[in-house]
């Protein structure tokens, strides 16, 4: 439970856009690859921003 | 295994690796990398992790952000928290003696305070006690003003006395003489009688929630809302007015409203470490959503709050966020677990020190069997809901549990019990005169004969428990 509220609050904390990802993965079931075309990034910039993204929720788990 | 160094896998390439999203080649080769690599095989379990929290949380989050769009009407007194009134009149005395002296009064009202709420417990003494208080005193004023909250507190014991209260504190504010309205007074420097009108006004509007009179509520609550910015726009209070009018826009319909209102109080309660009060604002957010249908977010709103009712005692809440879960989830199907939650409910209250709020939950947990056509078990679980209603002198709320008890036991085929739990139902409603006797005299020929009414019998535990209502304002 401390688990998720803590997961809850590092998503109040991410980028919009990172957050838009994630609920186009985890919510309307679109594929990563999918859901990664939303940046209008390279995708060298796109991975950076997302590998930051869930580095920061990973490490809010521990 | 061994620790390669150079180049490790990010974190994206791991979650799409978990998730299959790679191709294959993509794949071969993240999987030898993993193989070799002790520093990703432990991200990738992190990850892995992260992945099914996510699946958990993101869903809810999202509905969650779904009812942040809200927005109150133009028109609507709660569409903005109002300004802070800028108006203090200057004092006449300097500011660090007056801290001392609403220090000294506050912590002399104790007594006042106790003979309020003594006078309020009773029909018919609050009233002359209320007229013959000064309010010239300081002393006097906080003893008032804590007795107003500390009615808010004790509101599940009789919220009709409750709304008498209040009302009778709005008499004697309506009869102030001109001398306790002087800003440059003492008294009124240190708790304005705004305040104390904002105060009843809410506590009156609380117990209009409670009794279902919800346009009153209405009314009461925005005085209430005028009279705290007025008074110089305390945050907490006019997140308190904020927190109860989001659980009357949710009884009455507009539950996406409610939410909106309850997330505005808890984030000002949160602010100032108020717990109780964010707990207490996570409940109305639980209220609001289960009204929206959404009861799987409901439990989880007011299984937020439950464990603070519990530690600080605060059972007339704790009591209403059991029965909320109970009713969320007996919606959800998820009956054992409603049952469970309930057990653990009485074996916290104690019936000794509260047997209202027992009766309460043996009310709540009966309803659920009801729901649930259990009948035997709602039929033993009424009865003592009853005897517990009883002994705390909710003879309104006995009554009704009372009629639920007669129809579980004929819905269980039991006629000769729920015949006589209709003659005792029939003192009790002569002794009250809460009831016509012919509705009983009905009920009591729909269970006769062979093939008994139901139906009939249903029909008209409705409409008996209407008019308890009405008459005797059972407490919801």
């Amino acid at each position: 439970m401390h688990r998720q509220v803590a997961l809850r609050q590092a998503l109040g904390e991410i980028s919009t856009s990172c957050r838009r990802l994630l609920a186009a993965y985890y919510v309307e079931g679109q594929s990563l690859r999918e859901a990664a075309e939303i940046f209008t990034l390279t995708y060298t910039n796109v991975s950076k921003t997302i590998n930051r993204c869930l580095r920061r929720l990973r490490q809010c788990m521990n | 295994m061994h620790e390669l160094t150079r180049p490790h896998l990010d974190d994206f390439t791991l979650l799409r690796y978990t998730a299959g999203d790679l191709d294959d080649i993509e794949r071969r080769l993240a999987a030898r990398h993993i193989e070799a690599c002790a520093v990703c095989s432990q991200v990738l379990r992190e990850i892995d992790e992260l992945d099914q929290e996510l699946k958990l949380v993101m869903p809810r989050e999202e509905r969650r952000s779904d009812l942040e769009e809200v927005e109150l009407a133009h028109d609507d007194p709660f569409r903005t928290r109002p300004e802070q009134a800028p108006l203090r009149p200057p004092l006449r005395i300097p500011a660090g003696e007056l801290a001392r002296v609403a220090l000294a009064a506050s912590e002399r009202s104790g007594a006042v305070s106790e003979r309020i709420l003594d006078a309020a417990a009773e029909s018919g003494r609050v009233k002359p006690l209320l007229a013959e208080l000064s309010l010239s005193d300081p002393v006097n004023r906080y003893g008032l003003l804590y007795a107003l909250q500390e009615g808010g507190r004790r509101i599940a014991e009789s919220p009709v006395r409750t709304l008498l209260f209040a009302e009778a504190a709005l008499v004697r504010f309506r009869h102030s003489p001109p001398s306790e309205e002087d800003e440059r007074v003492e008294a009124e420097t240190v708790v304005p009688l705004l305040t104390l009108r904002g105060q009843a006004h809410l506590l009156a509007g609380q117990a209009c929630n409670w009794t279902g009179d919800f346009e009153k509520a209405r009314t009461h609550f925005e005085l209430a809302y005028r009279c705290f910015a007025r008074a110089g726009g305390d945050e907490v209070s006019l997140a308190s007015v904020e927190y109860h009018e989001s659980q009357r826009r949710s009884f009455t319909g507009s539950g996406r409203e409610g939410v909106l209102l309850a997330r505005r109080a808890e984030a000002t309660f949160k602010q100032m470490g108020l717990e109780d009060n964010v707990a207490r604002a996570q409940a109305a957010e639980g209220v609001a959503l289960s009204m929206l249908g959404r009861d799987e977010e409901a439990v989880e709103a007011f299984r937020g709050g439950l464990a603070v009712f519990e530690r600080m005692e605060l059972w007339s809440n704790y009591v209403a966020a059991v029965n909320s879960i109970g009713t969320c989830l007996v919606r959800l199907g998820r009956l054992d677990e409603a049952r469970r939650e309930f057990a653990r409910a009485l074996r916290r209250v104690s019936r000794e020190r509260r047997s209202s709020s027992v009766a309460f939950i043996r009310d709540g947990l009966a309803q659920v069997f009801f729901s649930a056509r259990r009948f035997r078990e709602a039929a033993v679980s009424f009865a003592q809901a009853t005897r517990l209603y009883v002994q705390s002198g909710l003879l309104a709320n006995a009554l009704i549990a009372s009629l639920f008890e007669i129809e579980s036991w004929a819905r269980q085929g039991d006629m000769a019990r729920a015949r006589h739990r209709l003659e005792i139902f029939r003192t009790g409603v002569a002794k009250q005169g809460a009831l016509d006797p012919s509705i009983s005299t009905r009920i009591q020929d729909a269970l006769l004969g062979l093939n008994p009414d139901l139906e009939r019998v249903a029909e008209l535990r409705q409409l008996a428990e209407g008019i308890v209502r009405e008459r005797l304002g059972a407490s919801a």
